[in-house]
C-alpha cells in the first residue's frame, strides 16, 4: 500500500486553506477570492472522488496525530464517512457558485466567504473523524464557524437569531462535551467502530451507560433539531439563502444526525442500544418531531420559515430510521441523509431566487409566479414533490425503505406515520405549487431582468436546476451502481450482516 | 426499446413545449403525435417479452402481455383521438401550451403504468398520471374548476396514501420482491390479506370511481376541457381497474367475503350512479355518473372472479374487453358533446346516429361492442354454478335498462339543453370523433379476433337478440311513460354534482362558521410554540437576572462554606 496518508488532511485542508487565505485578501479583491473559493471547492470534490475510488478498490485511508497522551487526532475513511463527505463536498461546490451569484455586490463578502469555507472544513472533518474526540472538535468548530454566517446581514433580527442559534448550539455542545468526557473516562479514547469497548461494560454499568447515551444524544439532538430542541432552526432562517441552504441541507443539521448515526452504530453498537431500551424512546421523539414539524410548517406564511419547519420534520425521518434499528430502516435513513440534502438545498436555492428576483418572501404573494420564474418554480416543484415522497424524485426512495424497514422490525405504526407525514407535506407544499402555476398573478411582476438571457442570473438559476436534476436522477436511477443506495447498502451490510 | 419509446415520447415532447412558444400549430399536434406510436403498436397486436432496466428506479421491468395489450389499445386509441381533437378544441386557448404539457405527462403516466411489470415503476407512473391530470382538471381556471381540482387532488392524495400502504404491506408479504406478478400470490398467502385487499381496493377505487370514494369524479371529469374529459373518463379511470387486477389475489385464492363485498359495491355503484345521474342537468356530468355505473359493473365481474379463481383465465380477458368497450364508447360520447355546437345542420343526422350507436353500445344492444362484453360477462356467470347466478343475470339485465335510461337522459339533455360553448372547427373536432366512432364499432371485435383473447364471439340466436333488446325496449317504455305521466317536480329533480361531497362541504362550512378555529392560529399558539417558549427561557435578560440574584448570595460565607465542604466530601467519596 502506498503511503496516501496525506489525502485525508488534504480533503479537510482544501477548504480550510482558501478560507484562511480569503481573510488576508482585501474586500474589493473579488476575482482572487472567487478563484480561491472555486479552487478549494473543486479540489475538494476531486480529492473526495479519489478517496472514494480508492476506498472501493480496497485502499485504507487513515491519518493519526497524537495531540496528547491517549488523545489522538484521527481521520479515516469508511463508507459512512464517504457518504457524508461526498454529500457535503458536492453540495458545497454548487452552493459556492450560488453564493457568489447571490452576494454579488453586497458588503462583507470577505468575512462571509472566509467563514463559509471554514464551515465546510468542519463538516468534512465531522465526516472523516475517526474517533469521538476528533468528531467533537470539528462539531464545535462548526458551531463557531456558522455563527458569523447566520448573523451576516447584521440586522437586529439577524443578531437575535444568531443569539438564539448560539444559545442552542453552545448549550448542546456543552452537554455533548460532558458526554464525550464521560465516555473518555469510562472507556478511553473510543474509535468509531470499536463497539466492543462499551459492550464489555454493559453488564455492570448498564445504568451509567444509559445515562451517558442520553447525555450524548441530547447534545446531538440540538443540531439534529429534534423536538423540543429545534427552536434555533426556524430562527436561523433569517440568514442569507446560501447559508440557509448549507445549514439545512449539508452542514449543521446533518452534523447532528450524522453524529446520532455514529454514536448508535459505531460507539455503542446497535445491539447494546437496543438492549438498553433506548431505541424506542428515540423513535418516539423522532415520530413526534415528524408530525410536529409538519404541523408547524402548515401555519407558516413566510416561505423560508415553512421550509425550515419542513426541515425539522424531514430530518427526523433520519433519526427515525436509525432508531428503528433494522437493516432496511437504517438504509432508508442513510439514503435520506443525502436525498433530503439535495432536495432541500434545491428548495432553499429557489426561495433565495424568488426573494432576490421578485422580492417575494410570503407564500400568499406567490400567485402566478410560475409565469415570471418558470425554471425556478420548475426546480421548486421537483423539490416539493420529492419532499412529499413522490416518485421519481429521490424522496420516494428513502420513504420506501423507511416504510419497509418499519415493517421489517415489526413496527407497523411507521407506515401510517410516514403516510401521515406525506399528507402533511402535501398540505403545505401543494398549495404553493398551485399558486405558482394555476393562479393568475395579483399584479404585474417586476419585469426588470438582471440577466439578459435567463429569468434570473445564471449563477443563481443553474445551481438550483442542477440540484433539482440531481434529485430526480437520484430517484430515477436509484438502483444503478454509483448512487447513494449502493453506498448506503454497503454501510448497512457492515452493521447488519444479514439485512 | 419500443416500449420505452412509447413512454418516453410524451415526456420528451412535454419537455420540448417551452421551446415551442412561437409554434402553436406544431404544439397543437404534439398530443396526437405522442400517442400515435402506442396506438399503432397496440393494434398491431405484437406482444413484447420482458425488458429489464436494472438501473431505473429500483430495477424497472416493462412488458406487453395480452392483458396489457388490450389496455394499451384502449389508451393508445383514446389519447391519439383526444390529442387530435384537442388541437382544434384548444386552438384559441391562451393557455394551450400548459394544457398540452399536462396532457402529455398524464399520457406518459397512463402508458407507463400499463406497461410496467414491477411495482415501483407502476406506482411511479400512476403518481405521474394522478398529479399531471390535476393540470387538466383545473385548466379552465374558473372557480368551479378550482373546486373540482381541490377535491380531485385531496381524493387523489388519499388514494396515493392508501395505495402506498397497500404496497408496503404487499412487499412485506412478498419478502422484498417487487415484480407485479409476484404481488397477487403473496397477497393471497399473507396473514394481512384482508387489510391489503381493502387498502388496494380503496386506493385504486379513487381512480376507478368505486363506492365510497367516487364523488370527485362527477365534479372533475366534466369540468376539464372536453378532450381531457374523454381521457379521464375513458382511459385514466381504467388505471384503477388495472391496479385491482395486479393487487387482488385473482386466480389464486377464493375470497368469498371479498367477492360478496365487491359484488354488492359494484351493483350499488351500477344502480346508484344511474339514480344520481338521472338527477343531473349537465350532459358531461351525466356521462361521468355513467362511468361510475359502468365501473360498478366491472367491479361486479371482478367480485365474481374473486370467488372463482378457476375462471380467471377467461374472466381476466373479459374484464379487459369490457374496459376496452366502455372506454372507447365513453370517449366517443364525451368528444361528441364538443362536436355538437360546431356541427353544421347537414351533418347533424350523422352526428346523432353516431352518438346513438355509442349509447346503444354501452347499453349492450345486439351487434355492438357492448353485446360482446355482456355476452362474455354472462358466460362467466353461467360457469360459476352458484346459487346467485340467476340473481346476478337478472341484475345485469336490469343494469342494461338503467344504462339505457341514463344515456337517454344524456342525449335528451344534449339535444334540448343549453348548448355548451363552441370551441374549434367542425373538421378539427368531427374527424377525430368519427375515427373514434369507427373503433367503437369495430375495435372490440378486432381485439378478440386479432389479439387471440380466449373468448368466444356470440352467435346471434333469436334468444340472444331478445336478451339484448328487451332491456332497451323496457327502458324506452319507461321513458315514454315518465315523460307523459310523471309530475313535473319529478322531472326537474336535481342533486348537486358530486352528491356526497357537497353534504360534506356544507358540514365543514357550518362547523367552521360555528367554531372560530384556524389551523394557523392553533399551531402558532404560544403554548405549542417551543421557539417562543425556549426564547423566553434563554432570554438574556431573565437569565442574567437569575445569575445576578444568585451571585450576592454565593458571597455569603455560610453558603460558600457549605458548598465547599460538600464538594470536598464528594471528592473524598469518589476517591474511596
Amino acid at each position: 500500500m502506498t503511503d496516501q496518508s496525506w489525502l485525508l488532511p488534504a480533503i479537510v485542508g482544501s477548504s480550510l486553506g482558501p478560507g484562511i487565505l480569503i481573510f488576508f485578501l482585501r474586500e474589493e479583491q473579488v476575482a482572487p477570492r472567487i478563484a480561491l473559493n472555486l479552487f478549494g471547492a473543486i479540489l475538494k470534490v476531486l480529492l473526495v472522488g479519489v478517496a472514494m475510488h480508492g476506498f472501493f478498490q480496497g485502499e485504507n485511508y487513515e491519518f493519526r496525530y497524537a495531540i496528547a497522551v491517549d488523545l489522538e487526532f484521527h481521520l479515516r475513511v469508511d463508507a459512512l464517512a464517504l457518504l457524508f463527505s461526498v454529500l457535503s463536498s458536492v453540495l458545497w461546490l454548487v452552493t459556492t457558485f450560488y453564493a457568489i451569484g447571490y452576494l454579488k455586490g453586497s458588503p462583507n463578502r470577505r468575512r462571509f466567504f472566509g467563514f463559509f469555507s471554514i464551515c465546510v472544513t468542519a463538516s468534512t472533518g465531522i465526516a472523516l473523524a475517526g474517533n469521538v474526540v476528533t468528531f467533537f472538535i470539528f462539531y464545535e468548530f462548526l458551531t463557531l464557524a456558522t455563527y458569523p454566517l447566520v448573523v451576516h446581514q447584521g440586522t437586529k433580527k439577524a443578531l437575535e437569531a444568531g443569539r438564539t442559534y448560539l444559545f442552542y448550539t453552545i448549550g448542546g455542545g456543552t452537554v455533548l462535551f460532558v458526554g464525550v468526557v464521560w465516555l473518555f473516562v469510562l472507556a478511553g479514547s473510543v474509535e468509531f467502530g470499536q463497539t466492543e469497548l462499551l459492550g464489555e461494560l454493559s453488564g455492570e454499568q448498564q445504568l451509567q451507560l444509559m445515562l451517558l447515551f442520553c447525555v450524548i444524544l441530547s447534545g446531538l439532538a440540538v443540531k439534529a433539531a429534534l423536538v423540543p430542541l429545534h427552536g434555533w432552526l426556524p430562527a436561523a432562517m433569517v440568514a442569507p439563502a446560501p447559508v440557509s441552504a448549507l445549514l439545512h441541507a449539508v452542514a449543521v443539521v446533518k452534523a447532528g444526525v450524522f453524529g446520532i448515526v455514529r454514536i448508535i452504530y459505531d460507539v455503542f453498537g446497535i445491539d447494546l442500544v437496543r438492549d438498553m431500551g433506548m431505541l424506542y424512546p428515540l423513535a418516539g421523539i423522532a415520530a413526534l418531531t415528524i408530525v410536529f414539524g409538519s404541523l408547524r410548517a402548515i401555519a407558516q406564511d413566510d416561505l423560508k420559515r415553512r421550509l425550515a419547519y419542513s426541515t425539522v420534520s424531514q430530518l427526523a425521518y433520519i433519526s427515525l430510521g436509525v432508531a428503528l434499528g433494522g437493516g432496511l430502516a437504517t438504509l432508508g435513513a442513510l439514503v435520506h441523509l443525502v436525498h433530503q440534502g439535495v432536495m432541500k438545498i434545491t428548495l432553499f436555492f429557489c426561495a433565495g431566487i424568488i426573494a432576490e428576483t421578485v422580492k417575494v418572501h410570503r407564500i400568499s404573494e406567490m400567485n402566478g409566479i410560475g409565469r415570471r420564474l418558470p425554471l425556478t418554480m420548475g426546480a421548486f416543484t421537483v423539490g416539493a414533490l420529492g419532499m412529499i415522497g413522490l416518485p421519481p424524485v429521490a424522496g420516494f426512495i428513502s420513504k420506501w425503505y423507511l416504510g419497509l424497514g418499519g415493517l421489517q422490525v415489526g413496527y407497523g405504526w411507521v407506515v401510517p406515520l410516514l403516510l401521515l407525514s406525506s399528507l402533511l407535506n402535501a398540505i403545505y407544499f401543494l398549495p404553493i405549487l398551485k399558486r405558482a402555476w394555476f393562479c393568475p398573478p395579483d399584479g404585474e411582476w417586476e419585469t426588470h431582468r438582471s440577466s439578459p438571457r435567463w429569468e434570473t442570473p445564471g449563477m443563481l438559476l443553474f445551481p438550483a436546476l442542477i440540484t433539482a436534476a440531481l434529485s430526480v436522477a437520484l430517484g430515477l436511477f436509484a438502483a444503478s451502481d454509483w448512487t447513494v443506495v449502493k453506498i448506503a447498502l454497503e454501510i448497512v451490510e457492515s452493521w447488519f450482516p444479514h439485512p | 426499446m419500443i416500449l420505452l419509446t412509447i413512454i418516453h415520447l410524451p415526456i420528451l415532447l412535454a419537455c420540448l413545449i417551452p421551446l415551442m412558444r412561437r409554434q402553436p400549430v406544431l404544439c397543437g399536434w404534439l398530443g396526437a403525435l405522442a400517442a400515435l406510436p402506442a396506438g399503432v403498436l397496440a393494434w398491431s397486436g405484437l406482444l413484447w417479452p420482458e425488458l429489464l432496466f436494472p438501473d431505473l428506479f429500483l430495477g424497472s421491468v416493462l412488458v406487453l402481455d395480452p392483458l396489457r395489450l388490450v389496455f394499451l389499445a384502449l389508451t393508445g386509441t383514446l389519447w391519439t383521438t383526444a390529442g387530435w381533437y384537442a388541437r382544434s378544441y384548444l386552438a384559441d386557448d391562451t393557455q394551450a401550451e400548459r394544457f398540452q404539457f399536462f396532457f402529455l405527462l398524464s399520457m406518459a403516466g397512463n402508458f407507463g403504468l400499463i406497461l410496467a411489470a414491477d411495482l415501483i415503476t407502476f406506482y411511479g407512473f400512476f403518481v405521474l398520471m394522478t398529479f399531471a391530470s390535476y393540470g387538466l382538471v383545473v385548466h379552465s381556471g374558473n372557480q368551479e374548476a378550482h373546486r373540482a381540482g381541490r377535491i380531485y387532488i385531496i381524493m387523489g392524495l388519499i388514494g396515493e396514501v392508501l395505495l402506498l400502504s397497500a404496497m408496503f404491506l404487499a412487499v412485506d408479504a412478498t419478502g422484498g420482491e417487487l415484480r407485479l406478478d409476484a404481488i397477487a400470490p403473496a397477497v393471497g398467502e399473507s396473514a394481512q390479506r384482508g387489510l391489503i385487499c381493502t387498502l388496494a381496493f380503496l386506493g385504486f377505487g379513487v381512480k376507478a370511481g368505486a363506492i365510497p370514494v367516487y364523488f370527485w369524479l362527477p365534479l372533475a371529469h366534466p369540468v376539464a376541457p372536453t378532450p381531457a374529459s374523454a381521457v379521464l373518463s375513458g382511459a385514466m379511470i381504467k388505471a384503477g381497474l388495472l391496479g385491482w387486477l395486479h393487487f387482488l389475489p385473482l386466480g389464486e385464492q377464493a375470497l368469498p367475503t371479498g367477492s360478496a363485498v365487491l359484488i354488492l359495491l359494484g351493483f350499488g355503484a351500477a344502480f346508484g350512479a344511474v339514480a344520481l345521474g338521472l338527477c343531473q342537468q349537465n350532459a358531461k356530468t351525466i356521462l361521468a355518473y355513467s362511468s361510475i355505473s359502468q365501473m360498478g359493473l366491472m367491479t361486479v365481474l371482478l367480485g365474481t372472479s374473486l370467488a372463482h379463481p378457476a375462471l380467471w383465465p377467461v374472466a381476466g380477458p373479459t374484464l379487459a374487453l369490457f374496459a376496452l368497450h366502455h372506454g372507447l364508447a365513453k370517449g366517443a360520447l364525451f368528444l361528441g358533446t364538443g362536436v355538437l355546437p360546431v356541427c353544421p345542420v347537414r351533418w347533424q343526422r350523422w352526428f346523432w346516429a353516431g352518438m346513438i350507436l355509442a349509447a346503444l353500445a354501452l347499453a349492450g344492444a345486439p351487434l355492438t361492442s357492448g353485446a360482446l362484453a355482456k355476452y362474455g360477462f354472462k358466460e362467466i356467470i353461467y360457469q360459476t354454478d352458484g346459487s346467485y347466478a340467476g340473481l346476478l343475470l337478472l341484475l345485469l339485465s336490469l343494469s342494461s335498462v338503467t344504462t339505457t335510461l341514463l344515456l337517454a337522459k344524456f342525449l335528451r339533455v344534449l339535444w334540448r339543453g343549453k348548448p355548451p360553448p363552441a370551441h374549434g372547427s367542425f373538421h378539427g373536432l368531427g374527424i377525430p370523433w368519427a375515427a373514434l366512432m369507427l373503433l367503437v364499432a369495430l375495435g372490440p371485435y378486432l381485439a378478440v379476433v386479432h389479439f387471440n383473447l380466449p373468448l368466444t364471439l356470440p352467435e346471434y340466436t333469436p334468444g340472444l337478440w331478445l336478451d339484448g333488446l328487451w332491456p332497451i325496449g323496457l327502458a324506452l317504455l319507461i321513458l315514454v311513460f315518465f315523460l307523459r305521466f310523471a309530475p313535473k317536480t319529478w322531472r326537474t329533480a336535481s342533486v348537486p354534482p358530486g352528491d356526497g361531497v357537497v353534504l360534506f362541504e356544507r358540514l365543514i362550512t357550518s362547523i367552521r362558521s360555528k367554531i372560530p378555529f384556524s389551523w394557523g392560529d392553533w399551531w402558532d399558539h404560544e403554548f405549542l410554540n417551543f421557539t417562543t417558549l425556549s426564547d423566553r427561557i434563554i432570554d438574556f435578560e431573565s437569565t442574567r437576572s437569575v445569575v445576578n440574584r444568585i451571585e450576592p448570595r454565593l458571597g455569603v460565607w455560610a453558603v460558600f462554606g457549605f458548598i465547599l465542604i460538600s464538594l470536598i466530601l464528594g471528592f473524598v467519596l469518589l476517591l474511596l
